[in-house]
């Protein structure tokens, strides 16, 4: 493990240094509490044995200091908990309570005993590690929250999430997107004929498609039922159209069977198309509801096709 | 070490040595550092008692204390301790530079009994 000294005075430093080499540590040494925030962001070190009394910032403030850092962490990043080992003076009982209670986790008495700081050390070992899993763990659990159990791409809730950004950035940014809904052609029928298991299968098939066939920049969702939804930044109506209409085409050659969808008894996809253009038609939010639109006009027009929501003619100017 | 019968040991050099990993090199090392490093705090100290900055001089003589507590050696870590509570309490400027004698002898003590090993 990589670990921080803080400690301003060279003797205690070499002795700690040595010390916990010989246990097979790495050591990063820090001259006062300011040098070992420094540090300890630099190496990313998870343990730290800061010396109670240094110049500058000392052991008590640099506990505050990365107990207050690690409650800024923002949101979407883990913060690496750090764990500190306060040395203290023999007999100092308020120090360490003092330091206990702002954030240190542990304390050794100086001069420390090499048993003593190996096995205070081990136990700092545990509750990081126990801390990575933890996070390890959360980490995954926000992944899977985000991905749809049955096809594995990306779900309705990532994708109410990406849009919201998305909307953000396109009006902030005076940007189009376009936002592409999908559904499958008489899949009540496919279901009936060949069973849910079948249906299940296709949507995996149509989810593989779908996102075989999408450029790296825009996002595919299962956004409910059988249906699908992809998000296209940055792409005005025509790129969208485009791409709209390799994914019908794509999913019509996949040639997967749906007896109930005459007349080629294949499964197809019916595809409604809406483009938020900035300054002028709806607003980022209003497009969705436009894209939905599009796609009934696609199933009652006789499905297997892409609609393109057309924006009303923009009012002429005097 | 037999040739020091009145005063106690600069060091206590089993414990000390115990400290140090039971490595009379790294030992030897670390009494040198010490003595390197204890010239300038001893100015600090003086320059801070004469001044009447006696918390600065209770820190300097803390450090020292540390130190020294490293090394086991005793007389220096005990007559440091006594400095720096007696800094800290404020008790009179003579008394003070009397300690701050004794601790100037004893760091010479160990200072020879280093350069005898």
């Amino acid at each position: 493990m990589r670990i921080v000294i803080a400690e301003d005075e060279p003797v205690s430093r070499k002795v700690l240094r040595a010390a916990l080499e010989k246990m097979g540590h790495q050591v990063v040494e820090a001259c006062d509490g300011q040098h070992a925030l420094e540090v300890i962001e630099e190496e990313k070190a998870r343990l730290v044995i800061a010396d109670w009394m240094m110049p500058n910032v000392d052991g008590l403030e640099l506990v505050r200091r990365l107990r207050q850092q690690e409650q800024e962490v923002p949101e979407n990043e883990t913060s690496r908990y750090v764990y500190v080992i306060l040395l203290t003076s023999r007999g100092q009982k308020q120090d360490i309570v003092d330091g206990l209670t702002a954030g240190a986790d542990d304390y050794i008495t100086k001069p420390f005993d090499r048993d003593e700081l190996m096995v205070r050390i081990r136990a700092g070992e545990r509750v990081i590690h126990l801390e990575d899993s933890l996070a390890a763990k959360n980490a995954e659990l926000a992944q899977m929250a985000l991905v749809d159990g049955l096809t594995g791409i990306s779900n309705r809730r990532d994708f109410d999430d990406k849009f919201h950004k998305i909307a953000e950035q396109a009006r902030r940014g005076g940007r189009p997107f376009s936002i592409i809904m999908i559904d499958l052609d008489r899949f009540k029928a496919l279901n009936d004929s060949l069973g849910h298991e079948a249906g299940d299968d296709a949507l995996r098939s149509v989810a593989g498609l779908l996102c075989g066939s999408i450029r790296s920049s825009d996002y595919v969702f299962r956004y409910g039922g059988e249906e699908f939804v992809c998000l296209l930044p940055d792409t005005d109506s025509e790129g969208a159209r485009y791409v709209a209409e390799r994914l019908r085409r794509t999913v019509e050659e996949g040639s997967l069977a749906n007896p109930g969808n005459p007349p080629s008894n294949l499964l197809t996809v019916s595809v409604g198309l809406a483009t938020y253009e900035p300054f002028s038609g709806p607003s980022p939010e209003g497009v969705l509801p436009l894209a939905d639109q599009a796609l009934y006009r696609a199933k009652s027009e006789g499905r297997n096709r892409v609609v393109v929501h057309q924006a009303e003619p923009a009012i002429s100017r005097r | 070490m037999d040739g020091v019968k009145t005063a106690p040991a600069p060091v206590d050099w089993e414990e000390g040595l115990a400290r140090a990993g039971d490595d009379v090199d790294f030992f030897k090392e670390l009494l040198e550092l010490f003595l390197d490093d204890v010239p300038q705090r001893m100015e600090n100290l003086s320059a801070s008692l004469t001044a009447g900055e006696l918390e600065e001089s209770a820190g300097v003589a803390h450090s020292i204390k540390g130190a020294s507590a490293n090394l086991s050696a005793k007389p220096i870590q005990q007559v440091a301790a006594q400095l720096e509570q007696a800094a800290r309490q404020g008790h009179p400027a003579e008394e003070l530079t009397a300690l701050y004698g004794q601790l100037k002898e004893e760091i010479a003590r160990l200072a020879e009994f280093a350069a005898s090993l």
